[in-house]
Order: structure tokens, then sequence, then C-alpha cells
């Protein structure tokens, strides 16, 4: 084994001992106060089971031997239903801190620590306790050794076991997972139900889908379904492809496979995605129904091809609908137009209207090849009829019936204008067919009554269906043409006849429009046209229009959907968290790298679309002008090369411009990507709290609940390890500080149970967390006695400070209120430190107390570290940046509008003074001399003050990639960090805080009274 | 034509070691590790081991769980490698009964001992033999 493959090893070990370590703490410390979930208990066994197999591994005996026995115990537990007593609870604590120790120090030595045999006998006593009382031996003696033949391969052949006869184990998990793979495999055998289906495209989808099922079946030990499926495998094999004899058989199988899931489904509680069968078994019918369409076709040919034709005419008649029928349940929406008119000849020679004669019977056979072959396309969905032929056999056909109608009927001419005199509109007698002529005519010399209906069909299926249905059955449409209004909307426009008064036929149509498709309704009576129908108000047509246009995709999207079985059910893919573990080095190598990235586009950017590029291509293109109007080209050659040369300079800069631009969002997604990579949950560091409450609390005999709430709050990664003491000393601080003791909190009417809360919430680009606790609260005056004591400020000073300010001075160096030093606290270390790592986070820290109710810890922190949004500045010509989120607003003010107040410079801002000070003189640098008439001015603010900050210019908000800084530059007052700018200058990025402090020394002697910021009315300003 | 091994287990480290123990005899192939059950089915589907060598203690899904669905999906040899699951225990006898082709224990002492050497022929040996190889 490499010694690469050892080191990856015990990093890897490091890890994952960690964090077990920091998943078992707080459910073990919690486990104290309350009975854990199975789920909790679960983790613990897991968690411990895996440091005693890492620590196998590794070969740390001594920290084996106490997972070992620990994992034994939480097995009891979890298995056994053994209570989880405070005292195992204890002991697991104990054998967690052992375990941490003898961690740390295989981590860092790689050698097994001493056995902790007093633990591992205590941790055998309370397993054997647990146990019922078992004197015997918990695990293997200690040490352990480890027994070469303790690995043994088990030669018993599987089979022996299997045939043991016990009961297959369903259980509803295992029927989901089913129900599953149903899902997935189902859609894709359905396919198999079309005739059509391609078999080069799908078939090695079908047969691995079927294999699927077959596996999942004879897992299931659902034997007849296996066996149908191995047949159907048998049949498919390799790739899908089925002989005609065979298709048959592969539909009974299918069938049978269907009712075997049926009966699955029936006798649980799990889909068994059968409708992705269901629909297309009902395109299995269909296929019989076209199956014997063209049958009826073949005796329908063979009927008008046969010598007793004359004797046939209602058998041809009776055929051709039975056809009709049957492929309008096929396809509704493809009328078999030349079935159609074969009915209506036949029909009419069967009423006497015309005789049959040889051309006749000629072209309805050409009407029923060409049907067969439109059916047969339908079937196989490969061969398409050429639309052309047909319509030209149906015009053909028309012009016969033309031919024979007015031979039986008399003069066309006559009928002609005998309809125009009716009032037969225009746009309608244009379409009329001798046929419809015919029959229009007849109809009204039966007394019938015409209308116009025009109608949206596109709407509501049930209502066109019905519509169509009334109109069938109540009279006949002679013609119908489509008009389109202005809504991009088709609408039908009927000519019918009907037997109904038009009082009659409105009301019957309002009654199946329900007022949603048909739009008017128009009788025709001897010359004059009556409404009936009142168009519908035109807003409501609007909307019924659009009503119906949203249908339409509702209704069409489905159809066309219910083609593809495939893609209408595609298996929704079970969705888990997969996660890859990348060390926090790589990544941080790969956000640098990011940085650098996001810098170098910005030095591109500037290279090639800068002004100096710009002005040069001026200059040139000037040049080339002037030379060219003073002709002065007496090598006119090579100016036209320059020209040349310019042009294409341009237009590839242009190229350069875009591609730029492609490049800046491609970097920007990948920054926000590469950010939500550095997040993670806050209660990796909220995790490490209870143990530190816990552990305080019992050494001081108080009693503290501790809540923490937003834990799922999202930090930087590279937050958490820093983060991680603050937080404990804060905590510390609470309960050693601040909770009192049980009897003292009795005295003063609290409950015995002091409570901490920590909580953590996202508010915008910043997180803030809190910690409040409800014990003793700090006195600020003791706090400011002892910051003057210390020499922090002077007498005076103290009396012009506020209780929240006074507070603050916690976090001075050196200062403890606590009267006592104990073990955790009070040295007077610690909030400072808490303070400047806090600062170092770019975050900020306060505190606010009530005496006798609580204190409150306040963090704020930004979401991540490296890259901030800043507001860049310039002074004496030096470009520094200012963090954007301390920026309250930038405006210019006129020299005159800066006022003295009491000495300092402040401008009058809505009704208060804000104090004004030039960034130059507090961060040491020379004034820019320059006079200007309005003087730009940043209001920069903190969590306690606001002041503004006057510079030479103001220029934009930018990104910055913060770098880590230099030593010497991090001494430097005011700045807290650099970035590089596009053009490769270094920036200062300021740090407010600092400036707040720079701004109060830089007016020596007289200490900084600023307005709080949640003051602005004060009034009273001074810097 | 190697024998196609995927490896499922919670911790990366034993991923790592068994990976390597795996790779150690060529006539086997390492083509992928799964970090649970639910992972691990998903691995299967896509990677279509041949031998897959299963942990039992895992979060989101156990190994027993995950054999039960393996089973209905995959043609896949199943090993159990896992501690818990010590020979005659109870369960290595409901990964048996499941169909697990082997149950063997997880490899120890994996850094002082050479690995493929000593305890590792135990796992390609039974990769091997359930594989047919």
């Amino acid at each position: 084994m490499s010694d690469d493959l050892i080191e990856m090893l015990w990093d890897q070990f490091t890890v994952e001992t960690e964090e077990h370590l920091q998943a078992m703490e707080p459910i073990l410390v919690d486990a104290e106060s309350e009975p854990l979930g199975a789920d909790e208990i679960g983790q613990l066994f897991r968690s411990m089971h895996s440091f005693k197999g890492l620590s196998k591994a590794m070969n740390l005996l001594s920290i084996e031997a106490i997972a070992h026995r620990s994992e034994d115990l939480l097995g009891l537990i979890r298995d056994e239903g053994v209570e989880f007593t405070p005292e195992r609870v204890s002991i697991l604590l104990d054998a967690l801190d052992a375990l941490q120790v003898l961690r740390e120090l295989a981590v860092d030595t790689r050698e097994d620590g001493e056995m902790p045999t007093d633990l591992v006998k205590r941790l055998e006593k309370v397993y054997n306790e647990a146990k019922g009382g078992s004197s015997a031996p918990v695990a293997e003696p200690i040490p352990e050794p480890i027994p070469e033949p303790e690995v043994v391969v088990e030669e018993a052949p599987v089979e022996a076991e299997k045939s043991d006869n016990l009961p297959p184990l369903h259980d509803d998990d295992l029927l989901e997972f089913f129900d599953e793979l149903c899902q997935q495999y189902n859609p894709e055998i359905a396919k198999l139900i079309y005739k059509g289906y391609d078999a080069s495209a799908d078939g090695k989808n079908i047969v691995d889908a079927i294999d699927g099922m077959l596996q999942a079946a004879g897992g299931l030990e659902f034997t007849n379904m296996a066996d149908t499926l191995t047949e159907l495998y048998e049949i498919l094999k390799p790739d899908g492809e089925i002989e005609d004899d065979q298709r048959d058989q592969v539909f009974q199988l299918l069938s049978d496979y269907r009712e075997m899931l049926d009966v699955v489904v029936s006798s649980s509680s799990i889909n068994g995605y059968v409708g992705a069968f269901k629909d297309d078994t009902e395109k299995l019918d269909i296929d019989k129904d076209l199956l014997e369409t063209t049958n009826d076709l073949e005796s329908l040919s063979k009927l008008l091809t046969g010598s007793h034709i004359d004797n046939n005419v209602r058998k041809v008649v009776h055929y051709c609908k039975a056809i009709n029928a049957r492929f309008t349940i096929a396809a509704p929406h493809q009328p078999l137009a030349p079935i159609y008119l074969l009915e209506d000849v036949f029909s009419r020679i069967q009423d006497k209207e015309f005789s049959l004669h040889e051309k006749l019977v000629e072209i309805s056979v050409t009407a029923v090849d060409i049907t067969h072959k439109i059916v047969l396309g339908f079937i196989d969905k490969t061969s398409y009829v050429d639309i052309g032929l047909i319509n030209e056999h149906i015009e053909t056909f028309q012009k016969i019936i033309t031919h024979e109608l007015s031979a039986e009927a008399g003069d066309d001419e006559d009928h002609h204008e005998f309809l125009e005199n009716y009032g037969i509109k225009p746009h309608f007698m244009e379409l009329l067919t001798a046929v419809n002529i015919h029959d229009l005519r007849k109809s009204i010399d039966e007394g019938n009554d015409v209308y116009e209906i025009v109608a949206d069909l596109d709407g509501d299926m049930t209502v066109t269906q019905a519509f169509v249905g009334w109109m069938q059955e109540n009279g006949q449409s002679i013609t119908s043409r489509t008009v389109f209004d202005g809504d991009e909307k088709t609408k039908f426009d009927f000519l019918y006849v009907s037997s109904l008064s038009p009082a009659d036929a409105k009301k019957q149509i309002e009654d199946i429009t329900a007022d949603k498709s048909l739009l008017a309704l128009t009788s025709i009576h001897d010359g004059a046209s009556e409404e009936v129908v009142a168009p519908v108000a035109s807003e409501k047509v609007e909307e019924s229009v659009k009503t119906a246009a949203t249908e339409e995709k509702e209704v069409v999207a489905p159809s066309v959907e219910a083609k593809k079985p495939a893609e209408k059910a595609k298996p929704s893919k079970a969705k888990t968290n997969t996660t890859i573990r990348v060390e926090s080095e790589t990544l941080d190598r790969f956000m640098n790298q990011l940085g650098e990235l996001v810098l170098a586009r910005g030095m591109l950017t500037h290279a090639i679309l800068g002004l100096d590029i710009q002005e040069s291509f001026n200059a040139v293109n000037g040049f080339v002008g002037e030379l060219d109007k003073n002709n002065e080209s007496a090598n006119g050659q090579s100016l036209d090369v320059v020209k040349k040369a310019l042009t294409v300079l341009e237009s590839q800069q242009d190229l350069i411009r875009q591609a730029d631009l492609q490049i800046q969002t491609v970097l920007e997604r990948l920054q926000e990507d590469a950010l939500s990579l550095r997040v993670v949950p806050i209660s990796t560091v909220f995790n490490r709290l209870p143990r530190v409450v816990r552990d305080l609390s019992v050494a001081q005999g108080k009693k503290v609940k501790l809540e923490m709430v937003g834990k799922e709050v999202r930090i930087d990664k590279g937050m958490v390890d820093m983060l991680v003491d603050p937080m404990i000393h804060m905590v510390r601080n609470s309960v050693d500080h601040g909770v009192e003791l049980p009897e003292d909190r009795i005295k003063s009417n609290k409950s015995e149970n002091a409570i901490v809360t920590i909580s953590a919430k996202q508010q915008g680009d910043r997180v803030r967390i809190d910690i409040i606790d409800d014990g003793a609260g700090i006195d600020h005056q003791r706090v400011l006695d002892k910051a003057v004591s210390r020499g922090l400020l002077s007498e005076r000073e103290s009396q012009n400070i506020n209780a929240h300010q006074a507070l603050q001075y916690i976090f001075s160096p050196g200062l403890s209120t606590a009267e006592k030093v104990t073990e955790t606290s009070g040295r007077g270390v610690g909030m400072d430190v808490v303070k400047n790592t806090i600062i170092q986070l770019g975050g900020e820290v306060s505190v606010a107390s009530t005496v006798g109710e609580g204190s409150q810890m306040n963090i704020v922190l930004p979401l991540t570290a490296a890259i901030q949004t800043t507001l860049m500045m310039e002074i004496n010509n030096q470009r520094v940046a200012i963090p954007d989120r301390n920026v309250e607003e930038v405006f210019e003010v006129a020299e005159s509008e800066i006022q003295s107040v009491k000495g300092r410079r402040a401008i009058l801002l809505r009704n208060s003074f804000l104090p004004i000070v030039h960034l130059s003189d507090i961060l040491g640098f020379p004034r820019n001399q320059e006079e200007r008439k309005n003087t730009p001015i940043a209001v920069i603010k903190n969590e306690e003050f606001r002041i503004g900050v006057e510079v030479d210019v103001l220029l934009h908000r930018e990104e910055l990639f913060l770098k880590d800084i230099h030593p010497d530059l991090a001494a430097l007052p005011g700045v807290g960090g650099v970035s590089i700018c596009g053009d490769g200058s270094v920036i200062l990025v300021l740090d407010t805080d600092q400036l707040f402090e720079l701004a109060a020394k830089f007016h020596e002697g007289d200490y900084l009274k600023m307005q709080k910021s949640q003051q602005n009315t004060d009034g009273l300003v001074a810097v | 034509m190697t024998v196609k091994v995927l490896i499922i287990d919670d911790s990366v480290m034993m991923q790592m070691i068994v990976s390597e123990i795996v790779k150690s005899d060529s006539a086997l192939e390492v083509i992928g590790t799964a970090d649970n059950g639910m992972d691990g089915i998903e691995k299967v589907r896509a990677l279509k081991p041949d031998v897959v060598l299963l942990d039992i203690e895992m979060p989101v899904m156990n190994g027993l769980d995950c054999m039960k669905r393996l089973k209905l999906e995959s043609k896949a040899k199943v090993i159990i490698l896992s501690s818990v699951a010590q020979v005659g225990s109870a369960q290595a006898i409901e990964a048996r009964q499941l169909g697990a082709a082997d149950v063997i224990a997880k490899p120890s002492g994996a850094v002082s001992l050479d690995l493929s050497a000593k305890k590792g022929h135990v796992i390609t040996q039974a990769v091997k033999n359930v594989a047919g190889v």
C-alpha cells in the first residue's frame, strides 16, 4: 500500500471521525434532558459503529475498544428497547470524551493511545446491566488481537439458505420501490402496443424495460408475472423486433401482464403505473377497429366489383356507415372523405335520386382503394397517402355526382337564382356545389328553415361535440366555411337547414353551448336575415375566446402526448442527494483561481475596451482621414491598406467585446455557484455548543436549557472554524456570568431553569446571530467604572456615555466584570478576542443588556467573506473602496451647506446633523488641493454610528475579490483588505469600524461624540 | 472481461480501502462508489456492475433495505461487507435470506498490514467466486 494512499487514508480518517464526533455530541447532550427519537438513536449507533470500523481499519485498537462497547450499548437501546437512562447517557459522554482525546492523539502521532481499561470495564458493566445483569463478556476480551482467521469467507451455498421456505420478504417499502420501477419501465413496455412502434429506436429500451420488470417481479416472487415477462422477453430479445405472426402472442402476453399488475395494484396501495397501458390498451382495440375497417373495405371492394352490385346498394351503404363509424373511433380527427362521398352517392342511389352506372362503380372502387391506403397508413404510421391524390379523386367524384344530379334534377341555374332570391348570402353561394344546391332547394321546398350559425368550436370539446350532435340530429349542414375574427381565432360559419322554428333553435343551442361557443344564429327567410341570437357582448366574446384559447392548449397538449406514451410518463427520477466530498483546501484553491479569473477578465476588458485603445483608434482614424482629405497619398495604395487594417481591427474589437460580455455572464454564474459551494449550515458551529452549556452548568450547579433556532442558516465555510471559539466563549460567558444559581433565580421570581437561546437568521447578504440569556444581565455602570479604572476612558468622558455605549466596553482588552475568576471565564481575556475575530470575518458584534432580565449578544456577519460589493472612491488620485453594506447613501453638497457645529464640520441632513470628515484627513493622506464646487459625500454607518465621509471623487460600485492582506498593509490604520482592480492597480478596501475610530482620533483630545444612528433627531453632533 | 465492482459504503475512507483492495486484482475493476443504499441503487442502475460490495449500517438507506431493492432491479451479485455482519449474526442470516452471495467482514488494520497480500485476498477471492471467475 503506497504511502500516498496511507496519507490519504489518515486525512480521511481525520475528517470522518470528526464528523461522527460532531454528530454524536449534541444528540448525547440532548439525551440528558429529553427522550431521543429513533432517528437520533439510529444516528448515534451508526456514528459509533463507523467510528469503530474506521479505527479498526487504522489499527487503533484502544479507540476501537471504546467505540465497539459503546456501539453494543447503543445497539441494545436501538434494537432491544432498552431505556436510555441518564447513567447510560453519562457513560457514553465519557466514552465520547475519551474517543476525542484518543482520536486527537492518533491524528497527531498516528499512534494508538493507551487502552483505557477502566472506561472499557465500566462500559461493559453498564452494558451487562442493561442486558439484564448477564455477566457474559460483551465483546472480545481486550487487548483484542487481530485473529487471522476471523474473516472467513462463508462457503455455505446460497441455495441451502434460500430453500428455507421463509415467507418472502414483502413490505410496503419494497412495494413502493416496485412501484417506482413500474413507473420507470411500464411506459416503455406499453410502447409495444403500438403496432407501428419503431423497433430500431425503441426496441432496445423496451427489451431492457421488460428485463427490468422481470427482475423486479422475480425479486418479489410474483412468479406468474415473471413467467409472462420471461416469455415476452424471449420473443422480443435482443432488439425488440417482432415477427408479424408473433404479434397476437405479444398482445396476449401484454394483456396478461397488465391483468397481473392490476391484481398487485388492487391488493396494495401502489399505483403500478397500469395507466401507461390503459390508454394504450384502448389503442389495442383501435387496432382491431382498424383491422376490421380494412376487412370491411376489402368486402366493399369485392361488392363493388361483383356482378350483383345492383342488388347490393343497401349493403354498400351499410359498409360505408360501418367503416366511417369504426374509423371515427380510431381517428376522430381524420374523416375518411372518400367513404363519406361513397355513402352519399349510394344513399342517393338507394333513394332513387339517380341510378348506378359503370363509371360510378369505377370511381367508387378507386374511392375504396384510396381509403384503404389511408387506413393502412394510419395503422403502421409509415406510409403516407398523397393528399393531392385524395383531393383530386374527391373532385372527380363530386363532378360525377353533380353531373348525375343535374341530369336528374334539371336546371342548375334555376336553383341558383332561387336561392339568391331566398336570401342566401354570396359568401355561401360561391361555396355551394351542385349537390349542396340540390339539397338546399329540396329542404326549402319541404318547408324547412334556413339558418346561418357562426360558432367557435375550438373551445370546450364537450360543448363542441354536443353542438355537432345537435346539428346532426335536428337538420342538415349544407355547407360551412371558416371565418377569422380579429383575434386570430377560427370560427365556423354553417349554412344549416332545420325543421325547427327559429325560436326553438335558438333556445336549444343556448342550452347546449352555455353562452360559450355559439356566437350568432341568423335566420334566413325569403330574402331577409333576422338575427335571432344577439352576439355576445364583445368584451365577453374576447374573454370567451381567450378562455377557449387556453383551453385549447390544455386540450391539445395531452392529445399530442398521448401519441408518445414514452414522453408522457417518463419516469421521474427518485430525488436523492448525491454529494461528493471536496477537501476545503481544494475548494479554496478553486475559489482563489476563480478570483484570479475575475481579475484577469477585468484586465482584459480594460486592455481591449479601455479609453486608451479607443483614443488610439480615433487618432489613427483621424490621421488617415486627414491624409485622405489632403490627398497627400503619394502612396494611395498603402493608405488603403491602413484603412482596411483599421476596419478589420475595429470589427475584431467588436467580436472581442461580445466575447467579453459572454465571459462576464459565465463568470458571474460561476461565481454564484462557487459561492454556494462555500456555504455550510451554521449547525456545524451550533452543534458544538450544547456540550459546552451542559458541562458548565453541571459544574456550576446551574439549570440551563439551551434553545437553538435557525440551524439551517448557511454561512461561509471559511468562517466556521473561526467562529467556533468566539461562539463558545460567548455562550460560556452567558452561562457563567449571566445565568444565576437556581436558588437566586427563585428569589428573583424567575423559573429555576434558565434559558439560553442562540438564533441565527439571514438578513439580506448578512447573517445575524443572537445569543440571549435570561440571567442577571450586565450592569453598565460597573463596566464603565472598570473601563475608567483601566484607563480606557477618562472620568469626564464616562459621563457623556449612555448605557448602551458603556456596555460595549466589555469588548475592550483587559476588562472582566466577574467578581471571581472561574475556571472558564473571568480572566479578562476573551471578549476582546471575540470582537477581533468577528471583525476579521467582516462582521460586527455588540451587546445589549437589562439588569435582572438578561443579556443579548448580537453578531452580524457577511454571508461570504471573499467577494464583497464595495463603493469605489478616489482621494488624492488614489482609489479606495468601502464595503457597500456600510454605505447608507451618497450625495454631493455645496461647500456653502457645510456648517460648523461646535467647531466640527457637519451638514444638516433631513433635520439632523451629520458630522462629516474628509477621508484624506483621517487616513493621513495629503489633501488634494483642487477647488471644487460640490463635495461628494458618502454616508457610512455601522451598528452604532453614522458619519459623512468627504472624498474627491465618488466612482461606482464594484465587486471586489479580497486578497489575503500582507501583514504590513494590515497594520495600516483603516485598511481592512486589498483587492486588485481590472487594470492591475491595487485598491485599498477600508474597514468601516476602524474609520470611525480614526475619525474620532482625528480630533484628538475630544472623544468621539457622535449621534447614534437610531437617534437621528438628537441634533447634537460633534466630530 | 474484468469483473465490474461497485462499492457502497458511507465512509469514504472505507471506500478507498476497499477500492484499493479490489483494484489490486487485475481481474477486477472498481466502476464506482456510493455513499448509501439510495445512492447505491442509482449507481447500480447507471453503472450495471457485476458485483456489489455492500455495507450494512448506512444513513438514508441501510444495506439490507438496499439489498431488497437491488434484488428487484439488478442481476448483480451482492456481497455484504460489514463488521455488523459477523459470520452467523442475525444480520448475516437475513442478508443471506435476501440473497447475498456472500457475507464477509470489513478489513481491519489497513495501514499496518499489507492488505492486498493478507486480508485483501479474502475480498478479492469472494468477488471472483460470486462472479464465477
